[in-house]
């Protein structure tokens, strides 16, 4: 019996540090993308051209911050690695990964409908587009049946031509307008 | 007296109140509303106020005001997403306060806390506006630059799990700060002659991005079982007469934030987000219990929402003294004036007084409205967390995008809304704390300008030193930073202990 | 029936081919694009011209502020507004020097010059302190101490162009410290952070009046009515103009007529007792040049700032 209670245990604290190991793998490539990025811009800041007004030229100040932001992530990147060695190395990264995009399925559709709503904008113009998004959003949240339709409609209609004659009748502030659809 | 007199005479007629309560609901509601902000429903307000007289605009637009320091408030601890951008330190308490099922205490403490605020600076602006004005007025690129190292400091409270990411979270923000023109001589910066980063990253769009679509996005995440527990427990109690005993019973934390925000408005170009980070990392670091911070604390709460409101009287301080405006918003109060024929400077309060106490009543005045509109519609309010979130989300999105493209009527802006939103929710799933990105992205431009400017006007490094003011905040920071590393240190000393005796 | 259509479709093909009728303009609402924030000074004139063009024309006329890059980012977009008429904006001195210094491309001559409307002196502005307190010991102190006296301008803009010609034409030579905007300047002025600055009615007259600044000298050809004691540059012998200009422009390629339609509305507003009431409270003379006018002004212009522009570099 005993035996079976600290191996349970055991296993218990092997899945923790697993998955201790894989989000450290996650964080590690972002310090490594961060990194490589900061170091890339502190570079081009160093070529911008000094002035003769003042000691500190346009790229004295972003040369100094990303390179700062290179060395904090280089520092944080080797710590991830010693971490990812001491919780026993690294396994089934890839079911993990399935798992943790499972889990966010609809946030990820959700902003793949907000890049197309804002593609869209300027070509068909902020009536049609938010009304169109809010629909869509909103049935793909709540899933789809008549009642969530109907509420749907009216909420989306409210919050995208009523917004924007709110906003272009009494305050004179104009949406953006589209080429095929003024509103 | 009878300047007095005329002030008061001219705030307390019929028209002049009813404009002012419509102004008050409307500042509340656009600050509630995640991408609009108080500077935006100002300047709506602004050619409304035309057809006004002087004194009637002015007591609208700060009616709007006030309203607006305390409608970030509702969003910040109902949804978590700062209504403006001077309630980022307000989700930190507020929001675990509601989660934790109150609610209604959460709305009660920042509203009584914005109150006792504006009246603490209001009085602070009535009793000592000339004197600190000219403090202010005499503070060199030195001792603003000074300022701002000390408050980059905070990022130490902010830091949540790791101090590490918190530190790379902040220096992201300074380094986003840095692309687009630069604010010396507006040339371009990293922008890769790209039209989307031209004009740079608006504070704004990072603070609405970071913050709002990063949590919309995160809200929709399915774990597993359905969380739809009801937020909102059945019997609300507001406790409004208790937690105003509450408030008033920590008089000390109240006073402090409030100077802080008075301090802080006072000085031209900083503002209420920054005070309200102050006083929310003053509060954590003198209280006795550091580790309730965060976790839904009512000093958080308080700190957090008087540092904001407080801003609101410290704004006008160089403004009625000397004719400087202390903020953004200021600057709009001072051109509605100026329309009018009046000119803002030193010269205000002698040539205008009925209209400068007529400003003071008006103060006064707004957050009384504010009190009474936000009591009175708490209830409301806490319906929003009853919405089902197939509602909230994508329609909180819709003003995101509004606020976005209103601010500077700009399409790209609204590209880098996308962008920085999806980075946002990026770090806060590897769980970078957000806070100090939006500090970085604050402070980094002040901090550059101000940096520049001192080394123009004089070459020598050590004039940060041999400059009282300036050489106290540079020890300031070196004692923030001391103090906050030892208690980190012990924070993780106590944690090893409690895993070995646990082990 | 189907020469009834035919007929129907020409007409409605010819009335499409049909040039803008001008005596039409403007049938709806005309957006007014401001390059800068609200508050600020081309914000408040613009807003003024906007409520007298909407009274004059009967057509809303609202005000779209596009800040950002010292007003090129609203000019960048107004360049690619549709040539009706229907959207027009306003440049200034600002983007005549953005231009010669490589910050845009885009130039006076890429809109169409409507009219100037709005004319702010400049004022050659003093802080107290123990060296001088006049122009004339200005000149004699900074030739014994030349780069001692710091000078508040905002880097490669107007009032830096502004200090160069006073350096110019007095060989005289001052340390420069960057500020963005006027407001910045005089606070800095006021703590005594810099030592001279350009400044203007609007931000600075009370603190002269107040004793804790300095109208050394105006940029005007006469006295202003404002400050009638300072003297001109001219007087102190000098021969340059520091004003500050707003005109009203509308994209390249709009018709003629619309031109034309626009300058005669622009005319009437600013014959309005109210708009030049409201501009000198806003600190700046309301006047008038018409196409002509305001182009040749402009060409001036644009030739002294290319003389000037390799002093700004750098």
């Amino acid at each position: 019996m005993t035996v079976n209670v600290t191996e349970a245990a055991a296993a218990d604290t092997g899945v923790s540090a697993a998955s201790r190991a894989r989000t450290e793998l996650a964080r590690l490539i972002s310090y490594v993308v961060l990194g490589t990025g900061s170091a890339y811009l502190s570079y081009r800041a160093a070529s911008l051209p000094t002035s003769r007004w003042e000691p500190l030229g346009a790229g004295s100040f972003p040369k100094l911050v990303f390179a700062v932001l290179a060395l904090l992530c280089l520092a944080a990147a080797v710590r991830a690695v010693i971490d990812i060695h001491r919780a026993g190395g690294l396994h089934r990264v890839g079911a993990a990964f399935g798992k943790w995009l499972y889990i966010r399925r609809i946030s990820i559709a959700l902003f793949a409908l907000l890049v197309v709503y804002l593609a869209v904008m300027p070509i068909v113009g902020f009536s049609v587009t938010s009304f169109v998004f809010l629909l869509a959003s909103q049935l793909m949240i709540a899933g789809i049946s008549r009642r969530t339709i109907l509420q749907s409609v009216v909420a989306a209609l409210i919050f995208s031509v009523g917004l924007n004659m709110l906003f272009a009748g009494v305050f004179n502030v104009f949406l953006p307008r589209g080429i095929l659809f003024a509103g | 007296m009878d300047a007095f007199l005329a002030g008061a005479h001219q705030v307390f007629a019929f028209d002049t109140l009813t404009y002012m309560l419509i102004g008050s609901v409307a500042g509340i509601i656009a600050a509630a509303i995640p991408g609009f902000t108080v500077t935006m429903a100002i300047i709506l307000t602004l050619p409304l106020t035309f057809a006004m007289e002087p004194l009637q605009g002015v007591a609208v637009m700060l009616s709007v005001y006030v309203g607006g320091y305390t409608g970030g408030l509702i969003s910040a601890a109902l949804l978590g997403i700062p209504g403006t951008p001077s309630s980022v330190a307000t989700t930190f308490d507020a929001f675990p306060m509601a989660r934790n099922g109150e609610p209604g205490r959460a709305l009660s403490l920042g509203i009584w806390a914005s109150f006792f605020g504006t009246v603490i600076s209001t009085i602070v602006l009535i009793v000592a506006a000339p004197p600190l004005a000219l403090i202010a007025v005499k503070l060199g690129p030195w001792e603003y630059f000074s300022l701002i190292v000390f408050a980059l400091t905070v990022v130490a409270s902010l830091v949540g799990n790791s101090l590490m990411r918190g530190l790379i979270a902040g220096v992201i923000g300074l380094g986003i700060a840095t692309i687009g023109p630069d604010p010396m001589m507006g040339r371009s910066r990293l922008t890769f002659d790209t039209d989307l980063l031209m004009p740079g990253l608006p504070f704004l769009i990072v603070l609405i991005g970071i913050f709002a679509i990063s949590q919309l996005l995160s809200e929709v995440e399915i774990h597993g079982k359905k969380t739809s527990h009801a937020l909102i427990p059945k019997v609300i109690d507001f406790k409004t007469w208790q937690v105003m005993r509450e408030v008033l019973m920590g008089p000390v934390n109240l006073i402090r934030s409030s100077m802080i925000g008075v301090f802080i408005g006072a000085l031209p170009g900083a503002g209420g987000s920054i005070a309200n980070l102050l006083a929310y990392d003053q509060a954590k670091r003198s209280s006795k219990t550091p580790e309730k911070f965060g976790q839904g604390s009512p000093d958080g709460v308080v700190a957090s929402e008087a540092g904001n409101s407080a801003t609101a009287g410290g704004g006008l301080i160089p403004m009625i003294a000397l004719g400087i405006p202390g903020s953004a918003v200021d600057a709009i109060l001072m051109a509605s004036l100026m329309v009018h024929g009046i000119s803002v400077g030193p010269r205000l309060i002698m040539d205008n007084a009925d209209l400068v106490y007529g400003m003071f009543i008006a103060m006064i005045v707004s957050s009384l409205m504010m009190l009474v509109v936000c009591v009175a519609s708490m209830r409301l309010f806490l319906r929003v967390t009853d919405i089902p979130k197939q509602f909230i989300v994508p329609t909180v999105i819709v003003c995101c995008v509004i606020g976005a493209f209103a601010l500077n009527n700009r399409m790209s802006d609204l590209y880098l809304l996308g962008i920085i939103g999806l980075v946002g929710y990026g770090l806060k799933s590897l769980d970078y704390p957000l806070a100090p990105l939006v500090l970085g992205v604050i402070l980094g431009p002040i901090a550059e300008t101000n940096l520049r400017r001192a080394l123009m006007s004089d070459a020598d490094w050590t004039t940060f030193f041999t400059r009282p003011i300036s050489a106290v905040l540079l020890i300031a920071a070196v004692i923030s930073v001391v103090f906050s590393v030892r208690s980190i240190l012990k924070i993780r000393k106590t944690a090893r202990e409690t895993n070995v005796a646990s082990d | 029936m189907f020469r009834k259509m035919a007929v129907a479709v020409g007409l409605v093909v010819a009335a499409a081919a049909l040039p803008v009728q001008a005596q039409d303009y403007p049938e709806k609402s005309i957006e007014f694009i401001v390059p800068w924030g609200p508050g600020g000074g081309s914000d408040a004139l613009m807003r003024i011209v906007a409520q007298g063009l909407a009274e004059e024309t009967g057509q809303a006329i609202p005000v779209i502020n596009m800040p950002g890059v010292g007003g090129n980012v609203g000019l960048a977009e107004f360049a690619k507004r549709a040539a009706d008429g229907y959207t027009i904006s306003q440049i200034h001195e600002g983007l005549l020097v953005s231009n010669k210094t490589g910050i845009t491309e885009l130039n006076w001559d890429s809109f169409i010059p409507v009219a100037l409307v709005a004319s702010s002196p400049q004022y050659l502005t003093l802080s107290k302190n123990d060296n001088f307190s006049t122009f004339e010991e200005l000149v004699t102190y900074a030739k014994a101490n030349p780069g001692k006296v710091r000078a508040g301008v905002t880097l490669a803009g107007i009032p830096h162009l502004h200090m160069a010609m006073i350096e110019e034409a007095m060989g005289l030579e001052f340390s420069y410290v960057g500020y963005t905007d006027t407001g910045e300047r005089v606070r800095a002025l006021i703590g005594g952070n810099i030592d001279i600055a350009i400044g203007d009615i609007s931000s600075a007259a009370q603190f002269v009046e107040n004793g804790d600044l300095i109208y050394a000298a105006v940029g005007t050809a006469e006295r202003t009515d404002d400050a009638p004691d300072v003297p001109t540059l001219k007087e102190l012998g000098m021969d340059a103009e520091l004003i500050i200009t707003r005109g009203v422009v509308l994209p390249a390629g709009t018709p003629q007529e619309t031109v034309d339609a626009l300058e005669g509305y622009i005319e009437k507003v600013m014959a309005r007792e109210e708009v030049i009431r409201l501009m000198g409270n806003a600190g700046a003379d309301a006047v008038f040049y018409g196409q002509d006018a305001y182009r040749t002004y402009l060409e001036k212009l644009d030739a002294s700032v290319s003389k000037l522009v390799g002093k700004l570099e750098g």
